[in-house]
């Protein structure tokens, strides 16, 4: 077997050696070139896309199609003081070297740093309709922030904290918190004007909280108990007019499941709409129009 | 060489094909050897390989690397159990790995243009890594000179290239 190999490749050597200097690289087609690429490192592939014109036609098929298969080397991630707020450093195992990759604002050094990232986002009206908000609950600690369509950044609404979700309503941006506490914010006003339409009702944090829509056109509060043995839900309605609340929160905040006073009601979830009816039959339910809050 | 070629596959038995290249060198294979080309497999199947196949754009020396190529790894295709015929894995890798090694440009790319237009598709692997392994690390300028690929951007449009993705040309 040997033999047979040292047989058939000094043939080999020997053509190269002659044939290497003799005539001029053939173009090679897209297709074959695509193929070529499609084995790079991502660095590699985009400076082959600017070694010719041919060249980078196949680099822009590729890219385009999707059609990069390669399993890349893993490469780190890292912002570092050194080299800048704006620059995400590359480090390729690969090559064993480090890109440096400036981009856009807010800075990424923050952003990666803080955990910058988003929560919840929640939009005015569908876009395809024209003018339209966008509100952000967002990290590091559920802040409020929007922007309206058109716009180039966000607008924080501080100082508040511990959104858990929020509602457009009537033109208004309605942001219930971790306490119950429900704001609201007139974005479209010059100046954004914000009003507290239902103080805090509880005191510590145990449950997911969302807004729902009952079918009698309230609005409610769904507090979820992250407990773990509990699929039970709360609801508490929230009213406009805080006033039937009272002092007497304390009350129910130790024992939020309170018949008798009736600002809380507890229910299983497969009688949502048997516990929904006696609600509102309720004489302490009635909460009016919901919230319907005076403009700021 | 083609003489060297020929005689190692006349043992190997079977119907033989002629191949014939652009310069009107003539190698004489079996089957086997020539049905790892999926085009040549197929004209085989349509039975149109009776007065020896044409290859237009196969330079003779290049045919010559192609036909040793096919030599070697018939065996795997084969596999009929004779080993003296069959090459050992071992020595195929070796084979290969000295192949690919001493191909240089132009002989690099006209080998890949050969293995694509006979579709030989581990070949065509081959070769294709190989330019990329040659290309791995490099800049433009060092792409274009080891493939001896003549820059035609004009300096603005070459500059707006580069800005797109700046951060892959700082050195």
């Amino acid at each position: 077997m040997g033999c047979t190999i040292s047989k058939v490749f000094p043939s080999f050597a020997e053509k190269f050696l002659k044939e290497a200097k003799a005539g001029n690289s053939p173009e090679l087609p897209q297709d074959v070139l695509m193929e070529i690429f499609a084995l790079l490192e991502v660095p590699d592939l985009v400076r082959a896309g600017s070694v010719c014109s041919s060249w980078r036609a196949s680099y822009i098929s590729l890219c385009k199609l999707g059609g990069y298969r390669q399993a890349q080397t893993p490469c780190l991630l890292y912002t570092s003081e050194s080299a800048g707020e704006n620059v995400a450093c590359l480090y390729s195992l690969a090559e064993k070297r480090a890109y440096k990759l400036t981009m856009p604002d807010p800075p990424i050094r923050s952003r990666l740093l803080r955990k910058y990232i988003f929560k919840k986002a929640f939009l005015s009206s569908d876009p395809s309709m024209g003018d339209y908000f966008v509100a952000l609950i967002h990290y590091p600690l559920a802040q409020l922030s929007f922007a309206r369509a058109g716009s180039d950044k966000w607008t924080w609404l501080p100082p508040h904290t511990d959104f858990m979700d929020c509602l457009f309503e009537d033109g208004l941006l309605y942001a219930l918190n971790s306490a119950g506490e429900v704001h609201a914010f007139d974005l479209s006003a010059p100046t954004v004007t914000q009003k507290v339409v239902l103080e805090d009702v509880k005191a510590y944090i145990e449950e997911n909280m969302y807004f729902a829509r009952a079918p009698s056109g309230d609005l409610l509060q769904i507090w979820r108990s992250l407990a773990t043995n509990r699929d039970d839900y709360y609801v508490d309605q929230t009213d406009g007019d805080d006033s039937e609340h009272g002092s007497d929160h304390e009350n129910w905040i130790d024992d939020y499941v309170d018949q008798t006073y009736g600002d809380v009601l507890q229910f299983e979830l497969d009688k949502y709409e048997d516990d929904l009816e006696y609600a509102s039959e309720h004489e302490n339910w009635r909460a009016g129009d919901g919230l319907k809050p005076e403009r700021g | 060489m083609a003489a060297a070629a020929a005689e190692a596959t006349i043992d190997g038995g079977g119907k033989m094909i002629i191949l014939i290249s652009a310069d009107g060198k003539r190698f004489e294979v079996t089957e086997a050897v020539a049905s790892q080309s999926q085009l040549i497999s197929n004209m085989i199947e349509d039975d149109c390989t009776e007065n020896g196949v044409r290859l237009p754009n196969v330079d003779g020396d290049i045919l010559t690397m192609v036909v040793d190529y096919c030599n070697m790894h018939a065996g795997d295709a084969a596999a009929d159990g004779d080993t003296t015929k069959a090459s050992s894995t071992e020595e195929l890798k070796k084979f290969d790995a000295e192949l690919v090694q001493a191909l240089e440009n132009p002989v690099l790319f006209k080998l890949i243009l050969a293995a694509n237009f006979l579709n030989i598709k581990s070949l065509l692997d081959m070769t294709c890594q190989r330019v990329a392994d040659m290309m791995s690390g490099k800049t433009p300028e060092q792409m274009r000179e080891t493939f001896s690929i003549e820059n035609d951007f004009t300096p603005e449009e070459e500059a707006a290239i580069r800005q797109e993705n700046a951060w892959a040309f700082d050195d």
